[in-house]
């Protein structure tokens, strides 16, 4: 499970967010939004970075990804010239990023050095020099008293690191590159990390992981306050990991309430369309001869498109909650907006067509603290959704689900995050599993990239959710 | 003591929850020593507090850490102890 730690770059992101969702909603956006890089890093100490003006450079391209607008389009833009054309923007134009959910910030991307070992000053020039022996390729100098690699020699094979009694020896990986199971990240002529697009299956374990919040994502917070403020008819589907996500006095009707305030039409549970999924899926099961993949994690989705191919023709045919529950309630003028833990959902909103925006948590936060919305003081509406239907926030949840419903007795097995996504499936091509439930992020939704609370906090409070 | 830690959204989205996690944290002896409180809002991030803010007995305390409100509990503490 997702290790959560809060850090500089999320309170960054947050900051910049609710700036810009306070801006856009009082009319002061394009006055404000030349300078607006200045104004949340006045200096004249730099804050992060060792230079003010790098600082800045790199939150002005943040501020274009949180307008909604692809990096590579936009980054040789000044943000007076956005602010000139600031309508065209945030209606959506052919600067806003459409299909990567996902892009590097080169500025901001520090470009780490990548699955070398290096020998640090904790060698002891030691008299055995046990790196040195067990090195296959002679790829070890003493210099100046300590071990030193060749890098033209180096293989990265590791014996001499774990040879070295003194752990004087590391790899240094890139938090990026590590943390991504599907081998996406390459680097660009400059080391800057890139994304490869044929290989990236949205998960943004990548964008948890940059320590530099090198890695961001679109977001559609200001395209959908630009529709509140057009009265545009708004319903709002909500995941179901939402439990706990905003503290501990905010219950789930609250934050109903909340956004009923805000504007938004209506609020429906994504339990609700997990209720929905987890039938339809049983029904099919029963029937199904082979092997059945579940559909609501789009990031296994495109896991099983790009990786696993010999199994699409597994894949269920039920949508994902979001997707079932938002073609059950589409009405005719009217626009929809998940919101959830989840940067892969904004993909599947894309290639699906059933939702129109897709916010995280963490954007919504921003929307309520820009509009000084306190859920805890509203009133408590009632929520919908079975248990089994909230279960579905974590790892397990949807193959429960589907059990509880299924006559047949069935096997299944689970892959809780990506790194298991390889020995899965080679069982499951000798295998008999009737059922594999995939979720790309370990530990399942409440361990999604856009949370807001420990996974443990969340997880404790679903057991009290849902109509038993 | 009474130490109030403000939950209101701001506070929250900037890290409240970590507070609360690393009050969990403290060892028995302090926290036998203190009563903790979520509070909503006390509108003090308007003025000269940066959030997450927190309360205690009747002091605000701005932009604070795990790190940072654990050595204040125990500065709180001690201060008490001597009085």
């Amino acid at each position: 499970m997702r290790n959560f730690v809060f850090n500089e770059a999320m309170k960054l992101r947050r900051q910049t967010l609710i700036k810009l969702a306070k801006l856009h909603l009082n009319d002061n956006l394009k006055s404000e939004l030349a300078k607006l890089n200045k104004t949340i890093l006045p200096g004249p100490h730099p804050t992060y970075r060792t230079s003010l003006y790098h600082e800045r450079e790199v939150l002005k391209q943040r501020i274009k990804l949180y307008l909604g607008l692809d990096y590579d389009k936009t980054k040789d833009f000044e943000l007076f010239e956005l602010a000139d054309k600031l309508e065209d923007f945030l209606e959506g134009n052919d600067y806003s990023s459409t299909d990567k959910f996902l892009q590097v910030i080169k500025e901001a991307c520090d470009a780490c050095p990548s699955g070398k070992y290096y020998a640090t000053d904790l060698c002891r020039n030691c008299v055995a020099h046990s790196c040195r022996t067990v090195c296959p390729k002679g790829a070890i100098d003493i210099e100046h008293g300590r071990a030193k690699i060749n890098f033209e020699l180096c293989v990265g094979c590791g014996l001499c690191a774990k040879a070295c009694n003194y752990f004087a020896i590391v790899k240094l990986e890139r938090p990026c590159e590590r943390a991504c199971y599907v081998n996406a990240i390459k680097s660009d002529e400059n080391n800057a990390a890139e994304i490869d697009r044929e290989k990236c299956v949205n998960c943004a374990a990548c964008y948890v992981a940059c320590p530099f919040g090198a890695i961001e994502t679109p977001s559609a917070l200001l395209n959908v306050i630009t529709q509140l403020k057009n009265n545009t008819k708004l319903k709002v589907i909500y995941a179901p990991s939402i439990v706990a996500q905003f503290g501990p006095k905010v219950q789930i009707g609250q934050i109903k309430k909340a956004l009923l305030d805000i504007g938004f039409s209506s609020i429906h549970e994504a339990a609700v369309g997990a209720d929905m999924v987890a039938k339809e899926e049983a029904e099919f099961i029963e029937t199904a001869e082979t092997l059945v993949t579940t559909s609501c994690c789009p990031s296994f989705v495109d896991y099983i498109e790009k990786h696993q191919k010999d199994f699409v023709v597994n894949i269920s045919p039920a949508l994902s909650p979001m997707s079932e529950l938002a073609k059950e309630i589409r009405e005719s003028n009217e626009k929809i907006v998940f919101i959830g833990p989840c940067i892969a959902k904004k993909m599947e909103a894309y290639k699906i067509r059933k939702v129109d925006y897709v916010l995280t948590f963490e954007e919504l936060a921003s929307l309520f603290a820009a509009k000084g919305i306190e859920p805890s003081q509203l009133e408590n509406l009632e929520v919908e959704g079975s248990f089994d239907g909230w279960n579905f926030a974590q790892s397990g949840g949807v193959a429960n689900a589907v059990v509880n419903l299924c006559k047949k007795s069935l096997t299944i097995e689970k892959m809780d995050g990506l790194s298991e996504g390889n020995e899965l499936f080679k069982k499951a091509k000798t295998g008999k599993i009737n059922l594999i439930e995939g979720m790309a992020c370990e530990g399942g939704c409440i361990c999604g990239p856009g949370i807001m609370v420990n996974p443990l906090v969340a997880k404790a409070n679903l057991k009290k959710m849902g109509i038993k | 003591m009474n130490v109030k830690i403000c939950v209101g959204t701001t506070c929250h989205l900037m890290g409240a929850s970590t507070l609360i996690e690393s009050l969990e944290l403290l060892e028995n002896d302090l926290k036998s020593k203190i009563v903790i409180e979520y509070a909503t809002c006390f509108s003090a991030c308007q003025g000269n507090f940066t959030p997450p803010v927190i309360k205690i007995n009747d002091e605000f305390f701005g932009n604070m850490t795990p790190e940072s409100l654990r050595k204040l509990i125990i500065d709180k503490v001690v201060e008490g102890a001597e009085k």
